[in-house]
């Protein structure tokens, strides 16, 4: 069915276009890049190690001290409708919303390149039938889906994560596709062949990393819908659950104190798009680096 | 003749084909819900509720088919849903689909005002990011839309409603009576595609800006915006179609949300509350009838772009 689309976009290849464009210009970037990296890695670290009782923090209330503006003595974003701490809480909720889109983006990442790779070294009915599960995914309302399952299962991290990842693996599964059969053609890969290399070998050790630049691409895109889409969904009430700091639920908190503390929408609004515009930088980087390389090796 | 009986079965063929992904489609979809159902455990007791008494438990399993075996249960499911027939709702006690039914025009409308908004955006924004017209503004514009496509469109409604409704009271912000209550759910559904679509038309309008044609038409003398809209703008768009298509089939994902910040009236917002209530009729009513208009929105796309751009069915056979 989407045969067509898939033509108009392998014909114009339109990822890195869009990757292409204006950030390739700018002076320092990898270095800006790598610095803000580093930095959102070693808060990420912090926040699921639990560091300096960053969640006792995070659910201190003080009734007092409701509602504060950004700026406050003691508090440097403000204060919540219960007076809990707005930095403390955006911290903690880094646990949530980073780590379950990052899992999501594994369960997507595993299924989608396994099933990729199996169609690449398969027979060509197992190609078949990837291609028809890939169509039939794609064809689903993912979103109507994983708010049914969420629903139904019940909330949860672990819920959320899964409900995301099995809808999202397509992307994965057609670049590891594309990319594998061009790499399972090379030289090495038949003379690994010759020598009797056996087939998982093979896969693990010639295909793989073979593909590994451009899957990590596609990881960095991934991995930023999927946590517009974690955020998204607990925005909706799907989270992993009431009064925990999740970033699409402290959203949806400051929904409810909007006319009196608009600023609340501030904290998680930009941490959401932090995170997802750093991702989407260093997978243009990524690109950009890949596509370095593919030309030098061509000429 | 022979060629008029050969199209006439090309075109049932194909018809036959797409009715087969079609029912597959829904198949697996049916199938995923009744197990998903029954994960829950016992939909009775769901049904009855906090009373739990043993009686009502056995007269609502009797009612609803419970007591039958699983596979029973499966099959008269799927003979159910073929009929398009989920049972009655839950919580108000009318019929699913007809609720379903109800809903399905507000939505349509969200999706087509968003879609145009979207367009109206990203098609005058994207050309002039293609030029080499105003370099400071064009780049400030760059980066802004770069960030803009890393904040999610319900991040955007919010700070839309405290700006425009709670600030200045331009806009009402809840439901779809007024006038003007099309414009801020128009443009948050908007917001999810424009920027990713702006770059890409950005990007097509700088190259096609190369080619020979327009180097051609400037050689000629051509005004530069006669060379931008005339020659450089039709082959961008053309580039673009494949995106554009993706965001029709996408944009449920974006409604859903939308819908639920403003209050619109419309089938994702049913979706949620009756995911919320358990009101699992109305939740499989909701999930077949988006699939299948996906669906059908996804293959008029597919025609829709073969027919602007018919090269792109003959490398679709190849």
């Amino acid at each position: 069915m989407s045969q067509v689309r898939d033509a108009a976009a392998n014909g114009r290849a339109i990822a890195p276009a869009v990757a292409r464009r204006p950030i390739a210009e700018w002076p320092w970037r990898r270095i800006i890049i790598v610095v803000a990296g580093v930095l959102t890695a070693l808060l990420v670290l912090a926040s699921v190690s639990g560091w300096g009782g960053l969640d006792e923090l995070a659910s201190r209330r003080d009734l007092s001290r409701r509602l504060l503006p950004p700026g406050a003595e003691g508090h440097l974003l403000g204060t919540d409708g219960l007076g809990r701490d707005t930095l403390m809480r955006l911290l903690a909720g880094t646990r949530y919303t980073f780590i379950i889109a990052a899992l999501a983006t594994l369960i997507a990442g595993s299924i989608g390149i396994g099933l990729g790779l199996l169609a690449v070294v398969g027979p060509a009915w197992v190609r078949a039938l990837v291609g028809r599960l890939v169509d039939l995914t794609i064809a689903f309302p993912s979103l109507v889906l994983a708010i049914v399952m969420v629903g139904i299962l019940g909330r949860g991290n672990l819920t959320l994560a899964i409900a995301l990842g099995v809808f999202y693996w397509p992307s994965f599964t057609r670049v590891t596709l594309a990319q594998g059969r061009g790499v399972e053609v090379l030289q090495y890969v038949s003379a690994a062949r010759l020598f009797g290399v056996s087939r998982l070998r093979i896969i693990l050790f010639h295909i793989l990393p073979g593909i590994a630049p451009t899957i990590s691409v596609v990881t960095a895109f991934q991995f930023a819908s999927l946590l517009i889409s974690t955020a998204g969904l607990s925005f909706l009430g799907l989270g992993p659950g009431l009064g925990v700091p999740e970033w699409g639920s402290m959203l949806a908190e400051a929904r409810a104190e909007m006319t009196r503390a608009p600023w609340l929408l501030i904290g998680p609004g930009l941490a959401i798009a932090w995170t997802v515009v750093l991702a989407n930088l260093i997978g243009d980087e990524l690109a950009a680096g890949t596509r370095a390389n593919r030309r030098s090796a061509d000429s | 003749m022979a060629a008029f009986v050969d199209r006439g079965l090309s075109v049932l063929k194909s018809t036959g084909l797409l009715s087969l992904q079609l029912v597959s489609l829904l198949l697996v979809t049916v199938t995923l819900l009744f197990f998903l159902v029954r994960l829950t455990g016992d939909p009775a007791v769901v049904l009855s509720g906090e009373s739990g008494d043993l009686d009502a438990l056995a007269l609502l399993r009797t009612k609803y088919g419970l007591d039958q075996p699983l596979y029973v249960q499966y099959f008269s499911f799927l003979a159910n849903a073929a009929q398009l027939d989920f049972g009655v709702s839950w919580v108000e006690g009318r019929d699913a689909i007809a609720i379903v039914w109800q809903r399905i025009p507000s939505t349509l409308f969200l999706a087509a005002t968003g879609m145009a908004m979207n367009l109206a955006i990203s098609i005058p924004l994207g050309t002039f990011l293609g030029t080499q017209l105003a370099p400071r503004m064009r780049k400030a514009l760059d980066v802004f839309i770069f960030v803009m496509q890393g904040v999610p469109g319900y991040v955007v409604a919010l700070f839309l409603i405290q700006l425009l409704v709670v600030k200045y009271h331009f806009f009402p912000s809840v439901g779809n009576e007024s006038g003007l209550s099309w414009v801020l759910p128009s443009l948050t559904v908007a917001s999810f595609l424009a920027p990713k679509l702006a770059r890409v038309i950005a990007v097509n309008v700088s190259e096609a800006m190369q080619e020979d044609y327009v180097v051609m038409a400037r050689a000629q003398g051509a005004r530069y915006s006669t060379q931008v809209i005339r020659h450089a703008f039709p082959n961008a768009i053309l580039g673009a179609t494949a995106l554009i298509g993706t965001q029709v089939a996408g944009l449920v994902n974006g409604i859903i949300i939308t819908e639920t910040i403003f209050g619109w009236p419309g089938v994702g917002r049913l979706l949620l509350d009756s995911v919320l209530l358990l009101d699992f009729p109305v939740v499989q009513a909701v999930v077949v009838l988006t699939t299948i208009m996906v669906f059908m929105v996804n293959w008029g796309t597919d025609r829709v772009i073969e027919i602007i751009d018919p090269r792109l069915k003959r490398e679709a056979r190849a």
